[in-house]
């Protein structure tokens, strides 16, 4: 086996380090180029795409090499194992990938770890086995493709690929599943890699792992399919919703003139002065904030997805950038790149051992303005002129931000779980104390229902507009108007439902519709990896929503109708009993993506 | 151990005989002829299969046929060997054979408007050379 | 088990509508070399392929040395060489290397044997293997294939593309380099003049079926051409009124019929008279005339012994 490794790492070896010298001399130009501050730069779209798509290629150009009829028979007829053969050319496939990709990305962190002083924390080198398990996951996916008697397999490659796109950036947990999908993957290639590849495969396990995340991606394509069936010909003929909204529906109003849609709310509302009302609105300045949640900088998250990490301050020409080893901000000249010192939570430090626990970040900030610190639960402000650190804005209980602070022409707009703050913005900006807060808006339903926020800047206040498709619970359109007084009295002006549907309901919830089950399984598998607050609806939620009978039976219809067409075709493909059975169940559970990736998957007999 | 003798038969593919009977024929013109004298060795079958680039089986089946018919015959350990005494057809088998031959021959040569005597004077003359070579 | 080292029963391979193997049932026995012949598409390299496991037969079922060919054991595998037409070996790699390679995978390599092969071609061993002939590649890979001292050994259409020499180096190497324990040898091979020098059975497939296995002389005693003044013979061939037992072919040569059948004794002779033939008279063929008349023969195919 040794000796079989050996011989196709000699095939592939010059093209390896090839592509390594490659890299190592883009590499040169880039630093030549660029004086980067710091390793989090290296969060390199190019490395990236090459992994990806290099192991891809390689996956497929070795494969289709080697299954050359020929060549296989050289290579198969001998007195190995198949599994081991494939063992041996995947060993030497994993080293031509270690030169070709991740080296010269671990050679130049390395190289600013040991000769610089910039930040290199432990995070910015787990980028090379990321980099590296990524790369082998789409080298087996390319393998698969061509191993595998269905050219689908590349569906079942990439659905399980986006098992760990959805997720979060926890290194520990992306990892593990990247794992996990390399584990999957293997055992279907091996499973793959026999004599006769033109057979599917055999085993129960076999069947499902191939099916399961092939039958994601279709759900995915079956969604899009809406546009040739529904939206392509409904636009062609004129008669699209969206170009004609249906009065009465919220999509209708969001469709209307921008300065008339306050007019719309209040057309049925009992105000006295409402045509003067929303005349005013008209010459106000209007803000859109966002009411929902993006994500904070994790703890030893994977570099690549660092959002300001670093704060420069021109008078001393001092750049301050975060480390997640020591989680306080590392200040060096800019120029020579020598240490100046570190900034905690409690201010300025010079030296690194004289910091406490008390000065270290509880959780990894954003800096934002080149002067703010921002985490979830607090807002520091720097002044780099007099060395000093104030906190800004201090959340307590159970209260945090969903996102960072929305810098406005006139105020500050921060959006909490709960509430929605708004700061004058000269004094928030300017005062290096905590923050006043100028208004402090409850939010009138619970944050998942919102789908946005307007605000206008009235002559005592703000009209604040919040909307939700689903404001009133699910499919239950709606919108507020409230009123904040300069005396922080917020008062409700009108609310209106919108009891019109704008697009049919098979063609809104054509993703549900398709497959529940695999609609509902992504949905608990993002909420389940995500961290509860980033998640933007409960599993709850997505497991109770009330779908109404037309959909139900739609659902139960399409399901049963899969399984027997399925349970037809078996028999005229001579599956066997067991197959057959499991192949039904599947459909019966799955539906239609179920029956695709059967015609997919099976040849007539 | 005594070398074999050098067979100067060849072999052509293509033929209407199959190469072991080629070689059966070939053999016993050797040894009418007295190329092949009696008890001079023959080639291992290897030798001479390797010699006509055949396989050497086939040169088996050649001489069991020709031991069969008495021209050779296999001394243990040593090799095989042209038979002293080789006259081993019965009259009537020597009667019939050479009736067939001459059976072809007359076919192939009735309708080329020799003479009878003609024909026996090339016959005679051919057979003469055969000896004397 | 069976004698047998290799055995179909009723064998059937579609490709489509194609049926590149139709109902085969073959039985090998052990030892010697079987030539297959048959013209392009007969089904010869399908049926390696099914019995190597490469593919899996529409219907009927086939052994390998005992095993069945769809799930041959590493065991089984490693008694079996295979040599393909196009002499594949990793072209990257030196010979020497690609040599150590096979030879790490068989125990019972034998080196005496390999050397003697390979002396029989001109290889040197820190050569590339991209870099040899086709003639060298063919003999590095029969050194290899030999040395491994299989049960069987498979080769199809192993001098395709050789010149006269390196065609002649090979059969040499394959015939006499001695390799002690008795070996199968299966000879896939247009060249007839090979087949007639090394062939101690000859296998005919034509159109995906078996329609000989004998020895070669015994297959050419089968076939017989009959010359005959003969004129009928155009509307008969062509009316299809009168069955022409054995029938293979015909060729009108200087306005007389060659007709050449099989199976088919004295008495055709006989059958020609009554037919209205006349100056009827029998000549003997040789073993690519038969073949040939086996595989052209459209009509009338003759069912295998």
């Amino acid at each position: 086996m040794l000796a079989l490794l050996k011989t196709e790492f000699l095939h592939y070896r010059k093209w390896a380090i090839g592509l390594l010298a490659l890299q190592a001399m883009a590499w040169a130009i880039v630093l030549k180029l660029n004086e980067y501050t710091d390793a989090s730069a290296f969060d390199n779209e190019i490395t990236q795409i090459l992994s990806l798509f290099g192991g891809f290629i390689f996956g497929v150009v070795q494969m289709v090499l080697i299954t050359r009829k020929n060549h296989w028979a050289f290579l198969l007829q001998r007195p190995l194992n198949s599994r081991d053969i494939y063992f041996a050319i995947t060993a030497a496939s994993t080293l031509h990938i270690f030169i070709a990709f991740p080296l010269v990305w671990l050679a130049v962190v390395a190289g600013f770890d040991l000769f610089t002083n910039t930040v290199v924390d432990m995070r910015h080198y787990y980028m090379a086995p990321y980099l590296m398990m990524y790369s082998v996951a789409t080298y087996l996916i390319g393998n698969l493709v061509v191993l595998n008697a269905s050219r689908a397999a590349i569906l079942t490659g990439f659905g399980l690929l986006t098992l760990h796109n959805d997720l979060p950036q926890f290194t520990w947990l992306k990892f593990l599943i990247l794992a996990l999908v390399i584990i999957i993957l293997l055992y279907l290639n091996i499973k793959s890699f026999k004599a006769d590849r033109f057979q599917p495969l055999k085993s129960v396990s076999g069947i499902v792992l191939m099916a399961i995340p092939m039958q994601v991606i279709l759900v995915f394509f079956l969604t899009m399919s809406t546009a040739l069936f529904y939206d392509i010909p409904q636009t062609l003929m004129g008669t699209h919703p969206e170009q004609h909204p249906t009065e009465g529906s919220f999509e209708y109003w969001r469709n209307i003139e921008e300065d008339k849609r306050i007019a719309y709310l209040l057309k049925d509302s009992d105000m006295d002065n409402k045509t003067l009302f929303s005349r005013q609105t008209e010459l106000a300045d209007k803000d859109t904030i966002a009411t929902y949640h993006s994500a904070f900088n994790r703890k030893n998250q994977l570099n690549f997805r660092d959002n300001q990490w670093f704060l420069s301050d021109e008078d001393s020409r001092t750049v301050w950038v975060f480390s997640h080893d020591e989680m306080m901000l590392q200040g060096s000249d800019n120029f020579t790149g020598e240490h100046v010192g570190w900034l905690g939570q409690q201010g300025f430090l010079d030296k690194l051992n004289l910091a406490t626990d008390a000065d270290r970040f509880i959780t990894v900030p954003s800096m934002i303005k080149n002067q703010f610190i921002v985490t979830d639960k607090l807002i520091f402000q720097v002044d780099f002129a007099n060395k000093q650190l104030s906190v800004k804005l201090m959340m307590t209980g159970g209260e945090y931000l969903i996102g960072r602070p929305e810098f406005k022409e006139h105020f500050v707009a921060l959006v909490t779980n709960k509430q929605t703050y708004l700061f004058a913005a000269q004094t928030f900006l300017n005062e290096f104390e905590l923050a006043a807060t100028s208004y402090q808006l409850p939010h009138p339903v619970a944050l998942e229902n919102l789908s946005g926020l307007e605000s206008y800047r009235m002559a005592d206040g703000f009209l604040l507009i919040y909307r939700g498709q689903d404001y009133y619970g699910f499919d239950k359109a709606g919108a507020e108007i409230l009123y904040a007084h300069a005396n922080g009295d917020v008062e409700k002006i009108h609310s209106v439902r919108f009891n019109k549907q704008n697009t049919p309901e098979f063609i809104q919830h054509f993703d549900y519709l398709i497959s529940p089950a695999i609609y509902t399984l992504r949905g608990v598998i993002r909420n389940s990896f995500q961290s509860s607050e980033l998640s933007k609806q409960s599993n709850d939620a997505v497991l109770t929503r009330p779908w109404s009978s037309t959909i139900l039976i739609t659902i139960i219809l399409l399901q049963v109708s899969a399984a027997i067409v399925v349970l037809i075709l078996a028999r005229r493909f001579r599956l066997n009993h067991g197959k057959t059975v499991l192949w039904v169940l599947m459909s019966l559970v799955v539906g239609i993506p179920s029956l695709l990736s059967f015609l997919l998957l099976n040849k007539r007999a | 151990m005594s070398k074999p003798s050098v067979l100067k038969i060849k072999v052509v593919t293509g033929d209407i005989r199959p190469i072991f009977k080629q070689i059966i024929d070939g053999i016993r013109l050797e040894i009418a002829t007295e190329k092949l004298s009696p008890g001079s060795k023959l080639p291992s079958y290897r030798g001479l299969a390797m010699q006509l680039m055949i396989n050497p089986n086939t040169v088996a089946k050649a001489y069991a046929e020709l031991s069969k018919q008495g021209l050779i015959e296999s001394k243990k350990g040593l090799g095989l060997f042209v038979s002293e005494n080789r006259q081993s057809l019965s009259d009537d088998e020597r009667e019939q054979k050479l009736a067939k031959a001459v059976t072809v021959f007359i076919n192939e040569t009735v309708h080329l408007n020799y003479s009878d005597d003609e024909i026996v004077e090339v016959i005679k003359n051919k057979l003469k050379e055969i000896k004397t070579t | 088990m069976s004698d047998f080292c290799i055995s179909t029963k009723n064998l059937t391979k579609q490709f489509g509508k194609k049926l590149a193997l139709n109902n085969l049932t073959l039985n090998i026995p052990q030892g010697g070399i079987h030539a297959i012949v048959g013209s392009n598409g007969a089904g010869k390299s399908t049926l390696f392929r099914l019995l190597l496991g490469f593919d899996t037969p529409t219907s009927g079922s086939c052994t390998l040395l005992g095993e069945q060919s769809d799930q041959l054991s590493a065991r089984v595998r490693g008694r079996v060489g295979y040599v393909n037409e196009e002499h594949t070996l990793p072209g990257w790699m030196k010979v020497a290397a690609v040599k150590e390679l096979q030879q790490s995978f068989y125990p019972n390599w034998n080196h005496d044997i390999y050397n003697k092969v390979i002396a029989y071609f001109d290889v040197d061993p820190k050569q590339k293997v991209a870099g040899l002939s086709r003639g060298e590649r063919a003999g590095f890979n029969l050194s290899m294939a030999l040395a491994q001292r299989p049960s069987l050994l498979i080769l199809d259409e192993p001098t395709l593309g050789l010149d006269v020499v390196a065609r002649q180096s090979f059969l040499e190497a394959l015939m006499f380099a001695e390799t002690e324990e008795v070996m199968t040898t299966i000879y896939c091979s247009h060249q007839m003049e090979e087949i007639e020098r090394i062939a101690e059975q000859l296998i005919i497939m034509e159109k995906g079926r078996l329609i000989n296995n004998s020895t070669p002389d015994d297959f050419c005693a089968r076939v017989s051409c009959w010359v005959a003044d003969w004129d009928a013979i155009g509307s008969i061939l062509r009316n299809k009124n009168v069955d022409i037992p054995g029938f293979l072919s015909h060729r009108e040569i200087d306005g007389q019929q060659h007709i050449l059948v099989v199976d088919q004794g004295d008495d055709f002779g006989g059958f020609l008279q009554k037919q209205g033939a006349h100056d009827i008279a029998q000549l003997p063929v040789n073993l690519e005339r038969a073949v040939n008349a086996f595989l052209t023969a459209n009509h009338n195919k003759p069912v295998a012994l």
